[in-house]
């Protein structure tokens, strides 16, 4: 694994956190208000960004992660939510997966 | 024949629908036409206005004459079909409003439903009157199409009275081949659901509740006595509120704009039309029909009336005067069903909006098995006309190579937004079908087969 998808990989697992946080907050009080254009565009711009970084991964549950198309009803917020955590999840297996590959660029990063 | 699949309101032979044809529909609707008609409507009362300025009272009076147009059995009385209308009353009720204000004289109508807040004598019915009587003409046109497609049998030279002829402002009578009124003998004529409400959008009722609040003096507001029923106490505010409207015309003229700005909740409306058992019926009705109906050349004319009939059923009033078999400009090409998007919301409003055309088109193919010239043909209709998105109505699900024509059409668009094709089989309508029997809306399911679609193509 390319020293590129080590910083992609850790780039959108901090991307994802952020979103998912903000989101999820709202999901404890509104979870079947709809949400707003500018989250559908981040989520599909980090949905985009984790597909290109699992394409060739054999990840099952990589095909959920379908852009959102609102198609004139905004999603609510907790479908929105399941969809981030699925990313997240996703994220984290490939991060389990290439752990120990990582681990030499990790250190050189670090300077050890 | 339920109204749940016609476009146009189903006649109560024997009394008045309590609807009425509301100009504002004409007004927002996205179809000219309609559009046209409104204008027209207005020009009648700039012409009378005209003819007010210049002295001419007697040109007054024969212009503004509307009596009630029996014919197509709206109205709000009790029983039987036959209101006042308005006839040569509403001369002197125009004349009245026009003598006591400079205000409205200057300004004229944005809308002829604005007579309501100015003028006591003026309610909902009479706006009715007023667009059925300059609309006769339009109506009379489409009753004969709808005739023919329901096969409502025709009576050859039935007499109508008072109808417009807009090239010279002049009423006139004639002679037309029309449905017949079992009940009257009268003639009888079919007004599209897409134009008809239960009120008008603007109405002195909702004035009143609202903006009308500004103009009344503090508590008590309106003169009561004890008993004294809630319609009762807004008949006898009406006469003040209007001679206060005609000298404050800014808080009536803010009523006015509020409504225009508001127009999208403005909805064609009928009563009861949601029936569950009604519905039921219907739905029942079409689905026996699709199963029964083989695919193949020899039952395509029926197939197409029938995917007419089961649209209809599905998506009126967001989709709405569907019309079959429409002939291109020169008549070169011809598209099955082609259907008014006049939607306000939800998907059918994102599709006219994205997809740059106000109009839906529906290619019928009743075919076991499409092939790629059907969808290169429905792809070729689309364009700057018709939108980029269509619908081909079809027996069965599309097989992959058909599903990858679709994909490759999509992804070969030269420019935003790109042409989208769905296809809608015999199980997709018959989901339809259920949703709409059980009161839910089938837009839902055709906004699934798009997003399908849209993932897909990512």
């Amino acid at each position: 694994m390319a020293p590129r998808s080590v910083g992609k990989h850790r780039e959108l697992t901090s991307a994802a956190a952020g979103i998912y946080d903000e989101i999820e907050k709202l999901n404890r009080k509104w979870p079947t208000v709809p949400v707003t254009p500018r989250m559908v565009a981040r989520t599909n711009k980090l949905l985009g960004e984790i597909r290109d970084l699992l394409k060739d991964d054999e990840d099952g549950f990589i095909d959920g992660l379908e852009d959102i198309v609102p198609a004139g009803d905004q999603p609510e917020t907790r479908d929105v939510v399941l969809i981030l955590r699925e990313a997240k999840d996703a994220l984290d297996r490939f991060g389990n997966k290439y752990q120990r590959e990582w681990r030499p660029f990790r250190q050189e990063e670090l300077g050890y | 024949m339920s109204q749940a699949e016609v476009d146009f309101v189903i006649p109560d032979l024997a009394a008045d629908i309590p609807v009425c044809i509301d100009p504002f529909l004409l007004y927002k609707s996205r179809d000219e036409t309609l559009r046209g008609l409104h204008e027209l409507l207005l020009g009648v009362f700039r012409h009378g206005f005209n003819l007010f300025e210049a002295g001419d009272r007697k040109e007054l009076d024969r212009l503004i004459d509307f009596p009630e147009v029996n014919a197509i059995g709206f109205g709000y009385t009790r029983s039987g079909i036959h209101g006042s209308g308005l006839g040569w009353h509403l001369n002197q009720l125009v004349v009245d409003l026009l003598e006591s204000s400079d205000e409205v004289r200057a300004r004229g109508l944005r809308h002829v439903e604005e007579l309501q807040l100015l003028s006591v004598g003026v309610g909902p019915d009479r706006v009715s009157d007023i667009a059925a009587s300059v609309l006769k003409t339009s109506l009379i046109a489409y009753t004969q199409q709808q005739a023919q497609l329901w096969r409502i049998p025709l009576t050859a030279g039935v007499p109508v009275s008072h109808y417009l002829d807009p090239r010279d402002m002049e009423w006139r009578d004639g002679y037309f081949d029309l449905p017949v009124n079992p009940v009257s003998g009268r003639a009888l004529l079919l007004v599209p659901r897409r134009i008809v409400r239960l009120l008008p959008w603007i109405n002195y009722a909702d004035f009143y509740a609202n903006e009308a609040r500004l103009l009344l003096p503090p508590q008590p507001r309106l003169p009561r006595y004890p008993g004294m029923t809630a319609a009762k106490r807004l008949e006898v505010a009406k006469a003040e509120l209007v001679l206060k409207a005609r000298q404050r015309p800014a808080i009536f003229e803010q009523y006015v704009s509020r409504k225009e700005r508001d127009g999208s909740n403005a909805e064609a409306l009928l009563p009861g039309h949601d029936e569950e058992a009604q519905l039921r019926a219907t739905a029942d009705d079409l689905r026996a029909r699709l199963e029964s109906l083989p695919p193949g050349l020899g039952s395509a004319v029926e197939y197409q009336r029938l995917a007419y009939e089961i649209l209809n059923f599905l998506f009126e009033p967001e989709l709405t005067g569907g019309e079959l078999e429409v002939k291109t400009y020169l008549g070169t090409e011809r598209r099955d069903l082609i259907y008014w998007n006049e939607a306000e919301h939800s998907f059918w409003r994102y599709v006219r909006e994205t997809y740059g055309s106000p109009l839906v088109m529906f290619e019928c193919k009743n075919v076991a098995d499409l092939e790629l010239d059907h969808i290169n043909q429905t792809a070729a209709y689309l364009g700057a006309r018709l939108g980029m998105l269509g619908f081909v109505v079809t027996r069965s699900e599309a097989k992959d190579s058909i599903k990858r024509k679709i994909y490759s059409i999509y992804n070969d668009s030269p420019a935003l937004p790109r042409k989208v094709i769905l296809v809608l089989s015999d199980a997709d309508l018959v989901t339809m079908i259920d949703l709409r029997a059980s009161g839910l809306s089938p837009r839902s399911h055709a906004q699934g087969l798009y997003r399908a679609l849209r993932s897909r193509v990512q």
